[in-house]
């Protein structure tokens, strides 16, 4: 229950001046209760005509006094009344509250409690807000006495016309407004920068420039004079930008010379600098180091401070500091971005230029030689491979041919390929005798794939339709398989090294028949061992055996290529299956049959 | 109170008072209602009115639930009159506050 009364019929014992107006309530301090009552002395503050700073205090200043007496035994027991008394002096407004609870000791010393603590904190509310206090605890009793002063009442005056009422500034609205003003005038300028910012980091600046203007700019807009902004890179903190204070050398993370900085990065959580008499000269006396992260990656550390005052920063500042960190991490996170798409692309292209030319390097068209049909294949398990093959038209009675695979894929293999190809191609004069090109082209390329660590394996050949033979070389290369015309399939085993393992090499030569009829099939190993999956042809026989099963009933080239393909499980317009390993490449020429 | 989940976050909004009469049963309410796949909790205070010592103890507690999980906890839109009790009690400096 609540009323008021004039300053007449103030009771006794409680201060009085000639003006003045008194508020009493009186009821059972349940917490509800209390609430309410706070809000009703608000009303009545109000009405006096109170600043709008003072009745939030004076709620707040209520709320905790009486939820004081409800929690420490008023509200359980329904004998319990508390009288609350309201006094407004001219320059100062007091408050009684008189309870019948045991009551509390109230600490000579009033501080907060821990940051975690999550109760404490009343009686500091009520010294802040207070400009004097005091607790009396009797047996029966408990009075406390809270008094605030303000800067006045308003003078009493006649009422004004209605249109200046209009244009006086009403005091609380005044504040109100003022502090609307301070918090959007701090948004407006975290907002304008950030657009000003934005638009500097499109045109190319190094970030280090970008952090030293976001960096001055914050200092400025936060009232501090000095900051430092550190970011990390591999393990170590590194200045990139500093202002109004001397750069530290890069240091390992969390042994920071800056001062508070390895507490900050330890904890992840913000450091405040607060005056400490203790603090060495020429350090801030306030300030705030605020580690940013990237989710979980530690990004840097922004530290700002004050020097010339120890008034800790306000929570608007703090929003700002906050906000610019963020924006900072975003303009880092999007130039490494862009780097990285930079460097992709680059790859990509690089990439695409060698697939490019290893595909140049595959006969364009295959020589047409009546009497002969050939057929290619070479699909590499990357975008570019160690595979090729190759067809070179002979003297009008036949053709060179290789096929060869250099030791690993990607682009480093195709170069290499390359290579080998161009040297096989150069020996011309040796195209009749394969065992002395093979020979001949080991030679050449030995320093250079030893040099490299590589080796190439190779298999060659020439066939003479004059003499009605091909001749084969084979270094380290998958068997050559022939089939003859009466089924037989002979097999081209390797007679030499590969390429690369031998300075001097030494070649044997194969010569087989091929007559009318017969069929040849030259191949990498990517047929035999793929290394991740199924293999069609699990050990070189079984490629001999599925030539002689295959090769008799398939007349033309492109025919034993498709069943070939179809063992394989590759379809040509698909491209690589996903689980293909190693390249895979082969070769295969056939000799029409006679007329019947 | 309004207690959302946007997947990402539990997001409290329509909170006009906390205080030591509403401290508790907002608290028990938000433990009962966030879900154990989130991690991050949002206060939006911008129809928060009046906080007092109590109400900070549950903000503390929401706090501390959102960071068991690793999550963050923030303060949307607090009105300078909160504000200024964040700073009286210096607990502006340990919440994440987003205005």
């Amino acid at each position: 229950m609540s009323f008021s009364l004039t300053a007449a019929s103030t009771p006794s014992g409680l201060p009085c001046a000639e003006e003045g107006r008194l508020w009493l309530w009186s009821g059972h301090p349940t917490l509800a209760a209390i609430r309410t009552a706070g809000q009703e002395a608000r009303a009545f503050l109000g009405t006096a005509g109170l600043p709008e700073e003072d009745l939030g205090a004076w709620e707040l200043l209520l709320a905790e006094a009486g939820n004081n007496v409800a929690l420490h035994g008023g509200e359980d027991d329904p004998d319990q009344v508390l009288d609350i008394e309201i006094f407004i002096f001219k320059n100062r407004v007091t408050a009684r509250l008189t309870d019948r609870t045991e009551g509390f000791t109230w600490p000579d010393e009033v501080s907060l409690p821990d940051d975690d603590a999550e109760s404490g904190r009343g009686l500091f509310i009520m010294e802040a807000l207070t400009s004097s206090r005091s607790y009396q605890r009797h047996p029966c009793l408990n009075i406390l006495t809270l008094e605030r002063a303000f800067e006045g009442l308003p003078p009493a005056a006649a009422p004004a016309p209605a249109v200046a009422a209009a244009t006086v500034p009403d005091p609380a609205q005044e504040e109100i407004l003022d502090a609307m003003t301070e918090e959007l005038s701090a948004c407006y300028e975290s907002l304008s920068a950030i657009f000003r910012f934005t638009a500097e980091a499109r045109q190319c600046v190094s970030l280090t420039d970008f952090a030293n203007r976001l960096l001055q700019h914050l200092v400025t807009v936060t009232g501090a004079d000095c900051g430092m902004l550190r970011v990390v890179s591999g393990e170590d903190l590194t200045t990139i930008a500093a202002n109004g204070c001397e750069s530290p050398e890069a240091c390992r993370l969390g042994q920071s010379p800056v001062p508070f900085e390895n507490i900050a990065v330890a904890t992840r959580q913000d450091h405040w600098i607060e005056a400490d008499p203790a603090r060495p000269s020429g350090q801030p006396q306030a300030g705030l180091i605020h580690p940013f992260f990237n989710e979980d990656e530690l990004m840097g550390v922004l530290s700002i401070g004050r020097h010339h005052s120890s008034t800790p920063l306000d929570a608007g500042q703090v929003n700002i500091i906050h906000t610019f960190a963020e924006f900072f991490t975003q303009q880092v996170l999007s130039r490494r971005h862009a780097e990285s798409a930079i460097k992709a692309s680059i790859a990509h292209r690089e990439l695409e230029l060698a697939a490019e030319i290893q595909r140049s390097l595959l006969p364009y068209r295959l020589p047409v030689i009546p009497g002969l049909t050939l057929a290619g294949h070479c699909e590499s398990a990357l975008t570019v491979g160690g595979d090729f093959y190759d067809v070179i038209p002979w003297n009008n009675l036949g053709f060179f041919f290789v096929v060869g695979d250099v030791m690993g894929k990607g682009v480093g293999a195709s170069m290499m390929a390359a290579v080998t190809r161009s040297v096989f191609r150069s020996l011309n004069q040796l195209h009749q005798t394969p065992a002395r090109a093979m020979e001949r082209a080991g030679r050449l390329l030995y320093d250079d794939l030893d040099r490299l660590e590589m080796f190439v394996t190779a298999a060659i050949g020439v066939v003479d339709l004059h003499l009605g033979v091909v001749r084969i070389a084979n270094a380290g290369h998958c068997p050559v398989l022939v089939s003859l015309p009466d089924g037989t399939v002979v097999s081209a085993e390797p007679t030499m090294a590969p390429l690369g393992l031998d300075r001097n090499p030494a070649c044997q030569e194969f010569s087989v028949p091929f007559l009318p009829g017969a069929r040849l099939l030259a191949y990498s190993d990517g047929l035999i061992d793929p290394r991740d999956g199924r293999s069609p042809f699990p050990a070189p026989e079984d490629a001999a055996a599925w030539m002689a099963a295959h090769a008799p009933g398939h007349g033309s080239a492109d025919d034993l290529k498709a069943a070939l393909l179809q063992q394989i499980g590759c379809i040509p317009s698909e491209g690589p299956s996903t689980a293909q390993a190693d390249d895979q490449t082969f070769l295969i020429i056939t000799r029409e049959s006679l007329p019947d | 109170m309004n207690i959302t989940n946007n997947e990402h976050s539990l997001t409290i909004s329509d909170v006009r008072e906390l205080t030591a009469g509403t401290a508790n049963e907002t608290k028990n309410k938000v433990r009962l209602q966030f879900p154990p796949e989130l991690k991050h909790i949002d206060f939006n205070c911008s129809a928060l009115d009046f906080l007092d010592s109590s109400g900070l103890g549950a903000l503390i507690s929401l706090q501390k639930l959102a960071s068991e999980r690793g999550g963050r906890f923030r303060l949307l839109s607090p009105k300078p009159t909160i504000i200024q009790v964040l700073e009286m009690t210096r607990l502006h400096r340990v919440f994440e506050i987003v205005a």
